[in-house]
Parts: structure tokens; sequence; C-alpha cells
């Protein structure tokens, strides 16, 4: 779990750090502050060493991943994490974590003059006589994710670590990452505002808590904004795995035909159920959620993240998400809570950040908080 | 989801925090009699909710658009304790901190704090109104009603200084009962020596250059 974090160079981020994270976190701020390139920063950083969430996090912007059009595309697909589209500067992500963990993890695209030793480790030599290696025919573009050995305080930061390199390819074969990253610290799920291909994700998870018998959980939780909802059931239609809804009637309905804040919520709680002691990053929290249900749901999700022991970074522009989230943070000693605000000041982002106690003087004030 | 936020903001470049709804109206016709331009002035919920109060002014958004921020609030019956409340919420809310009442700080926005009726002496903004109109007739009746009280063993109210504005207030003919009501109707004379050291404050928020001593009167 966070507790503080920092950007550099990614999408629109030149330099950004949040500190105060707490158990639950909305991120607010106008259009194009980054914020939902925090979350992406915070997913790619979570993963530990790698890389291949990189490109995971294109795909989180659904039009992206159309462009990976290998010796196609004249950039490669990565070329708008790096700020202003410059990769000569690499993305630095820097956390300190509750673990008493200090992370950074390193982002470059690696240079055609490395890309030689590289595939000198990926394969064997083709002709033993004169140790050459076959290069791809069409140019690879290559990713390096490096990730240094976590430290225990911030002043070790001066002592060189020991640092874990892994690569991106994209070739001919295929994207594919080498060597096999190490395990992450901690599990993390993103949840985009855009709800796509994530049907066998949710069934795989659902199943998930279904075999722990912990499913009953979620009921519970969703059943608190839709009381409607009798039991929901993996099943298998047309070979794909899906999630269904029973709400009394005599066929079991999909459960997105219940609607587009149920479906999600069904997500969000079924990654908060999965991510025991992790992160999960929402963007856009109250998208599909009438007003009057936002208390509801930060009930549920704060019952749900604290039952998993579950941090939760979330965004929303919504000042009815904000009064609600407050309101029902009031209430409960055993969780924290902060706002944290970016703004654009002089062409640079500072984030402020709000405990319950100043973000209700404001909210009482009638000051703007978003 | 989103909504049209219509609260308050920050949109001159000084700010005037008092204390409560009434404070404000004061201040402001205080402010315009001075012809100073760009306040603004807001009421914070007391002394209970002030270091929050201002803890999210200095959050707010449009915060680094002012070029100075004020500060005025009662010293009721511990002018040591308010100050040290300003003193303490200023730091709480990272803001730079004056050496003193009545004196700049460094930076920007400039702080500049003041305790009414006066820095280290008891009451409050009553006792500013009641100096003002010191030598009216109206007052000697006001004095005179309570000493009558007082010698027919009715005791005296808990807060003398604001029962005496109210019993003045009670001689006009266009009633009203509190100190910033009672200056929207112009009841008060700000070219009072009573109201110099506010004036001083008002025009060291406008002009934060015109330093002057803490103490000064």
């Amino acid at each position: 779990m966070y507790l503080s974090f920092s950007v550099s160079n990614f999408r629109g981020i030149h330099s950004l750090s949040i500190s105060h994270l707490s158990d639950l976190n909305l991120v607010v701020g106008k259009n194009n502050v980054g914020k939902t390139a925090l979350l992406e920063a915070l997913f790619v950083h979570s993963g530990g060493g790698n890389p291949s969430l990189a490109l995971a996090v294109q795909g989180f912007r659904a039009t992206e991943l159309g462009r990976i059009e290998l010796g196609l595309a004249s950039t490669p697909p990565w070329e708008s994490l790096f700020a202003d589209l410059d990769m000569t500067h690499p993305i630095i992500f820097e956390s300190e974590e509750r673990e008493n963990r200090f992370r950074v993890t390193q982002i470059q695209p690696v240079l055609d003059a490395d890309l030689s030793k590289l595939y000198a480790r990926l394969q064997k030599p083709a002709d033993p006589q004169t140790q050459s290696w076959p290069r791809p025919a069409l140019p690879p573009s290559v990713l390096t994710l490096i990730s240094e050995e976590p430290r225990r305080s911030r002043q070790s930061a001066q002592k060189p670590r020991r640092r874990a390199q892994s690569y991106l390819i994209l070739d001919e074969q295929g994207p594919r990452v080498f060597p096999f990253p190490a395990t992450p610290p901690f599990q993390t799920f993103f949840v985009s505002d855009t709800a796509h291909a994530t049907i066998n994700e949710d069934s795989e998870l659902y199943g998930r808590l279904a075999r722990g018998k912990t499913e009953h959980l979620l009921l519970d939780s969703l059943r608190k904004i839709e009381p409607h909802l009798k039991d929901v059931r993996e099943v298998s239609s047309g070979g794909q795995p899906m999630l269904m809804a029973d709400i009394g009637l005599d066929r079991l309905i999909p459960l997105s035909v219940m609607g587009g804040g149920i479906l999600r919520l069904s997500r969000l709680l079924i990654r908060i159920a999965n991510a025991e002691n992790g992160v999960v990053l929402v963007d856009e929290i109250d998208n599909g959620f009438h007003h009057s249900a936002l208390p509801s749901l930060w009930r549920v999700v704060s019952q749900s993240a604290t039952r998993s022991n579950v941090q939760i970074i979330a965004t929303t522009h919504s000042l009815e998400c904000i009064k609600a989230a407050h309101q029902v943070f009031l209430e409960q000693f055993d969780t924290t809570f902060e706002l944290h605000r970016i703004d654009r000041r002089n062409g640079k982002l500072v984030c402020t950040s709000y405990d319950t106690e100043i973000l209700g003087a404001a909210i009482d004030s009638e000051l703007e908080v978003r | 989801m989103t909504s049209t936020y219509e609260g308050r903001r920050i949109d001159q470049p000084h700010l005037v925090l008092v204390e409560g709804e009434d404070d404000v109206s004061f201040f402001q016709e205080l402010i315009a009699f001075l012809q100073l331009p760009g306040f603004q002035v807001w009421d914070t919920k007391g002394k209970y909710g002030f270091r929050a109060d201002l803890s999210a002014v200095a959050k707010d958004p449009h915060f680094h658009i002012l070029d100075s921020l004020g500060i005025a609030r009662d010293n009721d019956d511990d002018p040591a304790g308010t100050e040290r409340s300003i003193r303490g919420a200023l730091a709480d809310a990272g803001l730079s901190l004056p050496s003193g009442p009545l004196a700049s700080s460094p930076g920007t926005p400039t702080i500049v704090y003041t305790t009414l009726p006066r820095p280290g002496i008891t009451g409050e903004i009553e006792d500013l109104c009641l100096e003002a109109v010191a030598d009216s007739p109206e007052l000697t009746c006001v004095h005179a009603y309570f000493a009558c009280l007082s010698q027919q063993g009715v005791p005296s109210p808990h807060d003398l200084s604001k029962a005496k504005v109210q019993t003045f207030l009670a001689s006009k003919a266009d009633l009203t009962s509190r100190p910033g009501q009672a200056a929207r109707k112009g009841y008060w004379s700000w070219s009072s020596p009573a109201f110099d050291q506010l004036a001083r404050f008002a025009r060291l928020l406008a002009d934060p250059s015109a330093q002057g001593n803490p103490g000064d009167k």
C-alpha cells in the first residue's frame, strides 16, 4: 500500500508528487491534469518489474490498443507513455509504501546500439563460427523497465542498489517479456472507465471468490445497492464464461443487463475481494451511479476494502461523489480518507490533499475542492 | 457525473476572514468607507472551526491569486489564547507567520492578523462600537439604564458590551441589533479614532509595503 508516490515524464505529467495517501483516496482536478495517468503510473509501478504493464495501460485507453502495428507503425506503441512523446527522458516512478519500503521504477526505450546485446542474450548464435545472431527482418521495438531493489529508508537512496531489468520486445515473434519478471510486491487492479473486454477476467476473479466460498460477501454488498438481486452465478454462454444475475425471474439475466452502475460495482468489488493487502485503482468511480446511491456506494466499497485490507485510489469529477465520501468517512473511524486535487499552476502540476476534517470545513464553507 | 459549482470562489486579490456573517457586513462597510478596492470578506465558523476553515481556504484552488490574507478575530476573555490560536492555525495551514498583530508576513500572499477590540485587550467588536459612540447622548442613556438595572438588583448580562450595543441600537429609528447590520445602516462613524487600528489593518492588506510596527495605535 502506498504512502506517497511521485511520477516523472509519464503521459502529460512532467513531474507530480502525491503524499498522504490513505486507505481510501479520491483524486480530483480539471480535465487533462493527469488523474487517469496517475492511476496508470501507479498500476505500472505496482507490477514490480513487469514491462508489459506499460503496454497494458495503453489498452485501458481503448483507442490506443489498435496502434500496435509492428513494422508498419512509424513510432513504437508506447511513445504516448512519454511526456511530450519525448522518449529521450526516462519515465520514473518512486513510491514510499506502508511496509517501510521505498521503490523506484524506470522505463525507457532500448536504443539501437543496445539491441545486439539484448538479442545475444535472447538467442543462441545461429552461426557458431561467426558468433552472429539472427536479427529480425523488421526493426524491433524494445522497452525496458528497470526496478531497483526496494530500500528501507529514503536515506539509503544515495547508495547504489541492485537493479532488475526486464524487456518488452515487439518483433516478428510478437510481443514478449524477457526475462520473466519478478513477482509484484502486491496485487493491484485497475478498474477503467471504459468497460471493455473484462468479461473473462470478471468470471475468473469471481470464480476465485466462489472457490474460497467468499462470494456471498460480494452478494451482500451488491444487495445494498440493488435489493432485488438474489444471486450471482458464473455461467458459460457460447463458450464464454459470464456473470449472470438472479433477480427472481424464471431465468438468469446477464449482470450487465442490470445497468452500468451495478455491473461496474460488481467488477470493482470482485477486484477488491481479490486484491487482499493490495491496491485497487478506479477511474471515474461514480460513473453509472445516481447521486442518491453514492453514499451506499462508498459504504460498500469501504467495507469491502477494509475487509480485504485493500487501498483504494479513485478519480472523480463529481462534487456529489466527494460529499458522499466525506459523509461516509466521517462515520468510519477505522478507515482513513483523503481527497487529492491536482492543479496545473504556471505549467506545473501540484497536488493538494484534504483530510476529512479540512474537507468538511471546505464543503461547509462552500469552497471549491475539485 | 458532474455538477455546476456555485459556491464561494476567491476572485479578488485581498481576502479577509472574520467570525460570522455579521462581522462580514461590518468589515465590508469599513473597507467601502476606506475606498479600498479588490477585497472579499468571508466568515469562518468562529474559534472552534477556525483552524480547519483556514486550512480549507489555504487549499482553495484559487488561493494562489491572493496578494494578501487578513484575519480578524475577537479576543473575548483570552487575548493571548486568541493570538496563539491564530498563529497555530496559520502554521497548520502552511502559511507564513507575521511577527505579530498588525504586521505583514513575508511572501505571497502576505498575511496580516489583528484581534478585537485591540491586540492584547479583552473584549470584542462591540467594544470598538461602544468606543466609537462614547460621546453620543444615546450611550449616556444606555449606561444609565444598566446602572439603574444594577441598582435594582437585576443581574448584569453575561456579555455587557453586546447588551449595551443592542440597547444603543434600540434607540435608532430603523431597528437592528447587530454591529454589522448597524454598519450597513450607517450607525457607526468610521472616522472615529476607535476604528483607526482596524483601518490600518485593512490598509496593510491593500498595500503590504505600508508596514507598521506591532502594537502601533
